[in-house]
């Protein structure tokens, strides 16, 4: 019974070792809210998973507002789609090319080849460009057929996690809890002036979350106090000293950013970009999705630049 | 006035050259990325995958990248020299240069970006480990210039890289010419809705120097041990030349 006992209790314990060593991850950990949070953020969440139950009809006519702040984003998102196909076919072209060389095949019988090679070439590409055409075409319906469960047509083959997690409406209507992203893209920003620069916005916010898992990695103190709030520079240093010498790595494969909004707090605006994409946390680890919202804050006053306050977790 | 050069197919003054390409890719920069794996039927990838590969990055190495427009190579480069090197992406053309920053952040890389003259780089002599130029030399009004200034930049015992659009095998000249006369111009009007700039494409690659040509100015600006290999039957050729 004893050596059971005991038994039990190093199972235990090395499990609970195991997830200590799995939490020393990006910057914040990404798993846990702390320091400034947005109600707005919270108060989006759960609206939202409902408008996902109901076919997406809120999501729907909500996408039209929403598309010119979205307009760059598409199109990176997709890219990784043209891949697959391309690739093989590349590789194939490349294959067939070594093969004939080495079976030393040449001069007039190379030439031969060689024209029947650059002819299905031809056709591959004249294929190519009507898929692309067609694709072009269905653009606009697509965006708002996503949420009432088209999407069918839309390429199934398209095997990045990025895209996936932007792409099929119908599969969100089934679970709705895993589709939180696609419906928050479809979501109406609170709050941002007219006049705001929002691409440049998103564009330094990108920076700034790069280069805070970069200083995070390095435990660069100094670089992470420039871009956070005091209270949050307390709480990130208490991380630090935490996680120890231990080295640490981040890797940010995609990196997508949505303006939530931006809200008045006392003297201070507070904006909430919600970051999304790839990122690896280990050396040899997988490459996994992420979602989290991270609260920017800058006295009204305008005095000093934008500062991490804050990073919420939407779940 | 007096000096010309040829932008495709045409003369024009030497100092027209810079502003002519200029319109070109201020067109076509944001379907840059699009174009390029339809016209080349995705192979591009595979020759900058084996420019990358031939570069043979290490950590803490200095890079610089020029004419690297939408950073295909620049963010590949990042990840190898990691957060002890420097890699460095330039052009000379502006919204290029937006497309790749864009492109880059999305990938999660944040390198210093430059927007300069290849021709008079602003760079101390001997700083980079590697200097490439992946389809933009074709571009440059003087490619000699361009070439003695990468030689300049470059420390002993780095190398040059120079990927670029060549002279095909000859077997398959006739096709390729119909490829790229016809079917290129017509896939730019149709997709990007610009002919002209897909003409200008084709015509700047048959005006361009040959493999040995290259091959001998790139020795004439200093370099040495200067070799190429050939893809895609010679459709593109990757000139690499060290500096002694």
């Amino acid at each position: 019974m004893k050596k059971w006992l005991i038994c039990m209790m190093m199972i235990i314990g090395s499990t609970s070792m195991i997830m200590t060593e799995a939490e020393a991850a990006r910057l914040g950990g990404g798993r846990t809210s702390f320091g400034r949070q947005s109600q707005n953020v919270t108060r989006q969440a759960p609206m939202q998973q409902s408008s996902g139950m109901r076919q997406g009809q809120q999501s729907q006519q909500a996408a039209p507002t929403q598309s010119p702040t979205q307009a760059p984003a598409p199109v990176p998102q997709r890219q990784p789609s043209r891949w697959g196909g391309i690739l093989g076919g590349a590789l194939l072209g490349l294959g067939l090319g070594a093969l004939l060389s080495h079976f030393g095949i040449g001069g007039a019988a190379a030439g031969m080849i060689g024209t029947v090679l650059m002819v299905a070439l031809l056709a591959f590409a004249v294929m190519f460009i009507f898929r692309m055409m067609r694709r072009k075409n269905d653009d606009e319906p697509q965006r708002s057929a996503y949420a009432g469960g088209y999407g069918s047509t839309s390429t199934p083959e398209i095997g990045s996690g990025l895209a996936q997690q932007n792409q099929p409406a119908a599969f969100q209507a089934e679970q709705p809890a895993a589709g939180s992203q696609a419906e928050m893209n479809a979501a109406v920003p609170w709050g941002v002036p007219a006049d705001f620069d929002v691409p440049a916005f998103l564009r330094s916010a990108k920076t700034y979350f790069i280069r805070l898992q970069a200083a995070w990695d390095k435990a660069d103190i100094n670089d992470i106090r420039e871009f956070t709030t005091p209270e949050m520079f307390a709480e990130l240093r208490l991380q630090i000293q935490e996680r120890g010498a231990a080295p640490n790595v981040t890797d940010v494969v995609a990196l997508d950013a949505d303006l939530m909004g931006i809200e008045a707090i006392g003297d201070e605006h507070l904006a909430s970009v919600k970051f999304s994409g790839q990122i690896k946390e280990s050396q040899s680890g997988p490459t996994e999705p992420f979602v989290e919202v991270w609260n920017l804050s800058r006295p009204i006053s305008g005095k000093t630049g934008w500062l991490l306050a804050g990073i919420q977790q939407i779940s | 006035m007096s000096r010309t050069t040829h932008f495709g197919f045409e003369k024009i003054a030497e100092d027209e050259k810079a502003e002519k390409v200029a319109s070109v890719f201020d067109s076509v920069a944001d379907k840059y990325d699009l174009m390029n794996d339809l016209m080349s039927g995705g192979l591009h990838r595979l020759w900058k995958a084996f420019t990358v590969a031939q570069a043979g990055i290490r950590p803490g190495f200095k890079v610089l990248d020029i004419a690297g427009g939408t950073g295909d190579l620049a963010g590949a480069f990042a990840r190898q020299a990691g957060p002890s090197g420097q890699v460095w992406l330039t052009d000379i053309n502006e919204s290029m240069l937006r497309t790749g920053r864009d492109k880059l952040l999305n990938k999660g890389v944040v390198i210093p970006i430059l927007l300069c003259d290849a021709e008079k780089l602003p760079f101390p002599d001997h700083y980079f480990d590697r200097v490439t130029v992946a389809f933009g030399l074709r571009n440059m009004t003087h490619k000699e210039t361009a070439l003695a200034e990468m030689q300049r930049v470059l420390k002993p015992g780095g190398k040059v890289l120079v990927l670029e659009f060549s002279k095909v095998w000859k077997p398959l000249q006739s096709l390729y010419d119909v490829y790229s006369f016809s079917v290129l111009p017509w896939m730019g009007k149709h997709v990007a809705n610009d002919a002209d700039s897909y003409r200008y494409l084709a015509e700047s690659i048959r005006m361009h120097p040959d493999q040995p040509t290259l091959q001998r100015m790139m020795q004439e600006a200093g370099l040495e041990c200067v070799r190429y290999f050939n893809l895609a039957a010679g459709v593109v050729a990757l000139h690499t030349g060290i500096k002694l």
